[in-house]
């Protein structure tokens, strides 16, 4: 939250391949992912890489963000087409993505954890992302 | 007299067309519908022709061909993980070949089970150790290929589980395949 304007503010201004994440894993949401063959769009998680930001999506693993897909020939950015009111798009559902966390950081450890000597615990968790209370009574709303 | 010979041999005629169509109609229904799965000895365990990185198209047949001809415990595999079901369990097994020093042995995931050596226990004679491959009462063919929303988990959590289990780190483990490999999913585009 900025302090000043009090809006939510993004940790970082643009998402580059040579972006520096602060904390990791970050996330973000292709909003036209899996139409087909899934029904629920999975969040895409960042992560600093070797040499530069790596993104993991959970049916095609981790690799080096962008697709090549979102380039042109002059390796220029092909933003993706957002859907009309894209903003007013509801939260993925929790329930269906707490898993995704801990395979998103497994792979990324199993990945680049020893060439970059990541320690697992420096890895933002579920409940880190979502603020959900510590041991929620109640489970995760 | 001959009318009724003539009655006869219409009959016989239309008898042997209905017979010849039945026959056509069972190959070209099993031929068509038994493109999903093939029968992998010698457990029986089915094998996903719908996976092309699986099971290559043969240029000589055009026919999609299992990477392997058996899943036994010394079975190689040429990349992994590879599938293998049991249309009894919720799920397809995901194979791996375990490091050479810890014997290259066939090892299987299971969502529920874990990581354990090839083959289940239950596809085994409890006595003698002999395959027990599977009966299937149906018609195996007919099963449709596995959906791609049903097992979205089970590949990345098959790998880390494997690279965990045996010490593999780094670009070995990243070169396992995905899911999107596996099920040959187009690219991630922009829209």
């Amino acid at each position: 939250m900025d302090p000043i304007t009090g809006v939510p503010t993004p940790l970082i201004t643009e998402l580059a391949g040579n972006t520096i994440l602060p904390v990791q894993p970050v996330l973000g949401l292709n909003p036209n992912a899996y139409s087909w063959p899934m029904s629920i769009v999975m969040p895409w998680f960042f992560y600093n890489g070797p040499t530069g930001v790596q993104f993991f999506d959970v049916l095609y693993g981790l690799n080096p963000w962008p697709p090549p897909s979102f380039l042109d020939a002059a390796g220029a950015p092909i933003p993706i087409t957002l859907p009309l009111l894209y903003s007013l798009s509801p939260l993925p559902d929790l329930k269906e993505t707490q898993y995704i966390f801990e395979l998103a950081n497994l792979t990324y450890l199993l990945g680049f954890g020893d060439i970059l000597g990541i320690q697992p615990a420096s890895l933002l968790t579920f409940a880190d992302i979502w603020g959900t209370p510590i041991f929620f009574a109640g489970g995760i709303p | 007299m001959f009318r009724k010979r003539k009655f006869l041999f219409l009959s016989l005629f239309i008898l042997i067309i209905f017979i010849s169509m039945a026959i056509i109609g069972v190959i070209k229904h099993s031929t068509t519908e038994a493109q999903y799965w093939a029968l992998m000895p010698p457990y029986n365990v089915l094998w996903p022709l719908w996976s092309g990185i699986l099971s290559p198209i043969n240029p000589i047949t055009g026919l999609a061909t299992p990477l392997v001809t058996e899943l036994t415990a010394a079975t190689m595999l040429p990349i992994q993980p590879c599938l293998a079901w049991d249309p009894c369990q919720p799920l397809p097994w995901a194979l791996y070949n375990a490091p050479p020093l810890f014997g290259g042995g066939l090892t299987f995931f299971d969502e529920v089970y874990g990581l354990h050596p090839w083959p289940p226990p239950y596809l085994q004679d409890p006595l003698t150790g002999a395959p027990a491959p599977i009966t299937f009462l149906g018609t195996w063919s007919l099963i449709d290929a596995t959906d791609v929303g049903h097992i979205e988990y089970l590949i990345p959590l098959a790998n880390a589980t494997f690279a965990l289990t045996y010490g593999i780190r780094g670009q070995p483990f990243l070169d396992l395949l995905t899911a999107a490999q596996i099920f040959g999913l187009p690219p991630i585009l922009p829209f």
